[in-house]
């Protein structure tokens, strides 16, 4: 289980729901920014990591397919679910990383933050980063519609690649849902499965305070509320080559711990990203 | 133990010998002593192997002195020893003879720990009644691939029944990283941010560093906090070989083996010189008197953990010991006694008023045997229910999708309010957990002791040794502080007021909340220092209720009363780099070296008196008001503290703070629940919790300062909010105190 090889012949599947709610205007903990523009930096950041490590001398080897799906209402209450990819994407669910590393929407420049070895200070240059994510935050929270088209979109993608690594649903919001319980959805998503193994859903809670963090918590005593033990009910226990690459990496987990956390910030977001991404066989 | 040592090029196995050979080699020239190496592996069948590790001449034997060693390595190895010049900063290469007396074969499977142990302690007894030791025997034990169920700290308990007049024997244990990744994590004082599961336990399997390791450790720069335990984990070479500095500073501080109780050595051709020939060895008188029984013993084991096991009772220990499975003793040694558990285990968190000084400048004539009287006669602490019962969060393999719901109307997510079990939900809980407190008798004079802040006293840290616990003391320093010239005015005096409290002493939770707090306080420490402009006073205040009902409080961790913040780095007693992540900017993380500082040390305590506290911090106030001028704001006192008290004394110790002879003291909570809680930041009422200890603590909260100035500006902070924080950093006090100061400044 959870074992398979990716390659062009088994891909592998990542799709990204992101919670465009109204909150998501809020500044992200320990940051000036807001939740949704540090969000969407930090996914394109992936994305363009992504592209860079499925090229090859042939260029962008066709490795995975991503979805990236963004979830809120309009201002009477309806779900808008669609995908959070633009220009050349708009429209389309499920891309593969050839096409979206080709193609990003635009080329923005930003600045980087680099350190500075000699005195341990920091300092910024302007730098260039494709975009292809734009951050949203309006309307509520319909995380019960995010997991119900999920599960259509994946249980279609399982029918065309039923020996692959399964899917790897990344989750991310600050808040409760508006439209219902998730977790029985959150259920029906995780219980779908390639031959290698069950959809894996992982979740994580973004905070506007600078407050301690749950990362892959193991049990969920020591979670502070309703919506932390909902997020850690729905989120997968980390298969064996996730957990050990998280150990490798320095994080304390314990058996059993699970793709969850709770309170990110900033740093905890991009971490999280990456061991909840990297580990699969063949992205190591 | 055969894959690569981290940031080295060679297995573990052989990175231990080289360090070990290295090792004996040093003992040249240094008082003799007996050294025995063991090994412990299973072989091809299964088998448990467990014995000597010396080869060549000493082959069979256990013990060998180290005066035969030096003269006779097995053989001599050329090897390259890479010399940098110090000027050109070259990297050249230098052959050099090595000498090796034993190698480290890998077996073919690892072996539970017990039986080691267990053999550990069989040649340990024959040893001692063999040479009558003037100095308890010193044990390196280097490990790997630690597993969940290997229970070490069970494991390690026949060695509590192997005990010299002068104490048990001292264990340091070593555990050999792979990964270059991990960092190690170097003589821990406490367990709570070792990984769950076998390091934690290994905490438990080892001595607290002595004198002697301190300054071994110090001399191969290594500085440990006081209190440190004598565990390496995720360790490196280098860490290997500066542990192993500590053979030295013992050899030199043993003294010689008593006349006539020499080691006898089981081979005949190699006898031991007599140490009374050895003009470099004194004589030795064996020294009875010594023995101090109400020491504390130099080998913990955790209290809760602790299951008395068949103990060793080895006939003869063979020279290849191999036990079969589980192995079969002959008879018990004549010292044990099974219905009496050893009397060494004394739990970590156990404290022993005799070992310790009781106030925090002891006066001149203090003397730690005999104690002062108690004002207040023990109490009993009657802890709370620590249960908690975690929801039911299986989950299904399979469940079908469920029929979806129209979206209801948005509501905002954040004025949602999580009603949550409280801390103490009812008040007669608290009553009960104070119900034989006597209110007038915890009047506690020894702060009278505590000389004045114009003497500007340096505290020297107490290094004790053999003790399990250690009390709020300041981290060894010897820095003096000076003034910086030409500073700008104090804005305000910030006093750090850190009750150490806890529900219970064994209650995990707990005890988290508490290393929690803990790391907090060095957090808003180090916050200080890093921002350093000279603006900030800062004091530290922590207060508890001893084991023996004493209410306690001490207020000189940082070397003295307060501190100018710029002045904090230099009065650190231990600095660690750690390097910390920060977002790049564009979605990435740089990694980024950041000085971690440590000026206090405490452990946790019964249900502290706030009144002490206070009492203690208003001395701080009074003594900074006298020595400051030029003040722009007014003191503040953030309380850190999981509210583990009576109200009427948090009560008694604000009205202490109204006395007309103080200025306005800004009186703030940090606080740390033992049970879970959302994280609130400066309320403007009670709404965002249940808990009635919150409300009870919010309710004496001052406003926040500068809120007026943040609202709108600082998101959550409002013009009605409170200087509270709930399970969340208070980094907001900075920008409040800078605002306000700058607003003072500017319309004064």
């Amino acid at each position: 289980m959870y074992s398979q090889e990716i390659s062009r012949h088994n891909k592998a599947c990542f799709l990204f729901l992101l919670d465009q709610s109204y909150s998501m205007e809020e500044p992200l903990g320990a940051s000036q920014n807001r939740k949704c523009d540090e969000l969407a930096a930090a996914l394109n950041a992936w994305l363009q990591n992504m592209a860079i490590r499925a090229s090859g001398d042939s260029g962008i080897k066709d490795w995975m397919d991503i979805g990236v799906f963004g979830y809120r209402t309009d201002p009477i209450g309806n779900p808008i679910i669609e995908s959070a990819l633009r220009g050349p994407f708009t429209g389309r669910s499920i891309v593969s990383i050839s096409d979206i590393g080709m193609n990003p929407i635009r080329i923005d420049q930003r600045m980087q933050v680099i350190p500075d070895e000699e005195t341990g200070e920091v300092f910024q240059i302007p730098c260039e980063v494709p975009i292809w994510v734009d951050p949203v935050a309006e309307g509520g929270t319909p995380m019960c519609h995010m997991f119900y088209h999920a599960h259509e979109l994946l249980s279609a993608w399982i029918s065309e690649h039923p020996y692959s690594f399964p899917p790897i649903v990344v989750h991310i919001t600050d808040g409760e849902s508006q439209d219902g319980d998730p977790v029985p959805f959150a259920r029906a998503l995780t219980s779908l499965a390639t031959n290698d193994g069950n959809v894996l859903l992982f979740n994580c809670h973004l905070s506007m305070a600078a407050n301690d963090s749950f990362m892959f918590p193991a049990t969920p005593s020591g979670l502070p509320d309703q919506l932390a033990y909902n997020l850690f009910e729905m989120s997968s226990i980390l298969p064996d080559t996730f957990y050990q690459h998280a150990v490798m990496e320095g994080f304390p987990l314990q058996p059993g711990a699970r793709g969850m956390a709770f309170n990110a910030d900033m740093v905890c977001l991009i971490q999280f990203l990456n061991m909840g991404t990297q580990a699969a066989p063949g992205l190591r | 133990m055969k894959t690569r040592i981290a940031e080295g090029t060679h297995s573990r196995l052989d990175s231990i010998a080289t360090a070990v050979n290295s090792a004996i080699r040093q003992m040249e020239g240094m008082p003799s002593i007996d050294v025995a190496i063991i090994g412990y592996h299973r072989d091809a069948d299964g088998n448990p192997v467990i014995g000597s590790r010396w080869s060549g001449p000493f082959a069979g034997k256990i013990w060998v002195s180290s005066d035969e060693l030096v003269a006779n390595p097995v053989r001599i190895e050329t090897r390259a020893k890479h010399m940098v010049n110090p000027v050109t900063r070259a990297v050249t290469q230098m052959t050099v003879e090595f000498p090796v007396w034993f190698d480290l074969i890998p077996g073919a499977g690892r072996l539970q720990y017990t039986p080691v142990y267990e053999y550990l302690a069989q040649i340990l007894t024959d040893w001692i009644n063999q040479t009558e030791p003037a100095i308890p025997p010193l044990i390196f034990s280097f490990l790997s691939d630690l597993q969940p169920n290997d229970s070490i700290s069970n494991a390690v308990i026949p060695l509590g029944k192997v005990s010299t007049p002068q104490g048990f024997p001292m264990l340091l244990q070593f555990h050999v990283g792979a990964y270059t990744n991990v960092p190690a994590i170097k003589y821990p004082t406490v367990a709570q941010f070792l990984p769950y599961g076998a390091v934690q336990e290994l905490f438990y399997a080892c001595s607290p560093l002595t004198d002697f390791m301190f300054t071994a450790l110090r001399q191969n720069q290594e500085f440990p906090a006081a209190g440190a335990k004598a565990l390496v984990y995720n360790g490196r070479m280098i860490d290997i070989v500066r542990m192993l500095g500590c053979v030295k500073v013992y050899q030199s501080i043993r003294p010689a083996r008593a006349a006539g109780a020499k080691f006898k050595p089981q081979d005949p051709e190699l006898q031991v010189s007599d140490p009374e020939s050895n003009p470099q060895i004194p004589d030795f008188k064996p020294q009875a008197q010594n023995f101090k029984p109400q020491n504390p013993p130099a080998f913990a084991t955790p209290p809760q953990e602790f299951k008395p096991q068949n103990p060793p009772t080895f006939a003869t220990p063979p020279q290849e010991f191999k036990p079969q499975n589980s192995p079969a003793f002959a008879a018990p040694p004549q010292t044990f006694k099974p219905q009496n558990p050893p009397t060494f285990a004394v739990p970590p968190l156990e404290f022993n008023p005799q070992n310790f000084p009781t106030l925090a400048t002891p006066p001149k004539d203090f003397n730690p045997q005999n104690p002062p009287a108690f004002d207040v006669p023990p109490q009993e602490f009657k802890p709370l229910d620590s249960e908690m019962t975690p929801p039911n969060a299986e989950v299904p393999n399979s469940s079908p999708i469920p029929n979806i719901t129209p979206c209801p109307p948005i509501q905002s997510k954040t004025n949602n309010v999580i009603q949550m079990p409280g801390l103490l939900s009812a008040s007669n809980s608290s009553d009960a957990l104070f119900a034989d407190f006597d209110h007038e008798s915890d009047e506690d004079d020894s702060l009278a002791d505590i000389p004045s802040v114009g003497n500007l006293p340096e505290v020297k840290a107490e290094i004790i040794p053999d003790g399990f616990e250690y009390r709020c003391q300041p981290f060894p320093t010897n820095k003096s502080v000076p003034e910086p010239p030409n500073l700008p005015p104090r804005q305000a005096l910030v006093i750090l007021m850190m009750d150490r409290s806890v529900s219970s002493l064994t209650y995990k939770p707990a005890l988290e909340t508490w290393a929690k707090r803990m790391d907090k306080i060095r957090f808003m420490l180090g916050e200080f220092a890093r921002r350093g402009r000279g603006r900030y006073d800062v004091g530290i205040v922590s207060y508890g209720k001893e084991r023996d009902g004493r209410m306690t409080a001490y207020r000189n961790s940082l070397g003295r009363t307060f501190l100018p913040d710029n002045c904090l780095t230099e009065t650190a007693g231990k600095v660690e780099l750690t390097m910390i992540q920060i977002p790049n900017g564009i979605g990435g993380l740089i990694s980024l070296p950041r000085k971690k500082l440590f000026f206090t040390d405490c452990t946790p305590t019964y249900s502290g008196d706030p009144v002490t506290g206070i009492r203690s911090a208003i001395e701080i106030i009074r003594e900074w008001e006298q020595t400051r001028q030029n003040k722009v704001l007014s003191p503040v006192i953030v309380h850190l503290t999981s509210g583990q008290f009576r109200t009427e004394r948090l009560d008694e110790a604000l009205n202490l703070l109204a006395d007309p002879t103080l200025p306005q003291v800004q009186f703030l909570q940090w606080v740390f629940t033992e049970r879970p809680h959302i994280g609130v930041c400066c309320p403007t009422d009670t709404s965002f919790t249940q808990d009635e200890t919150l409300q009870m603590l919010w309710e004496r909260t001052d406003p926040l300062p500068a809120r007026e100035f943040l609202a709108g500006v600082r998101p959550g902070i409002h013009e009605e909010s409170r200087g509270m924080m709930v399970n969340m950093d208070f980094d907001v006090l900075f920008e409040a105190l800078d605002m306000l100061a700058r607003k003072k400044n500017e319309n004064p």
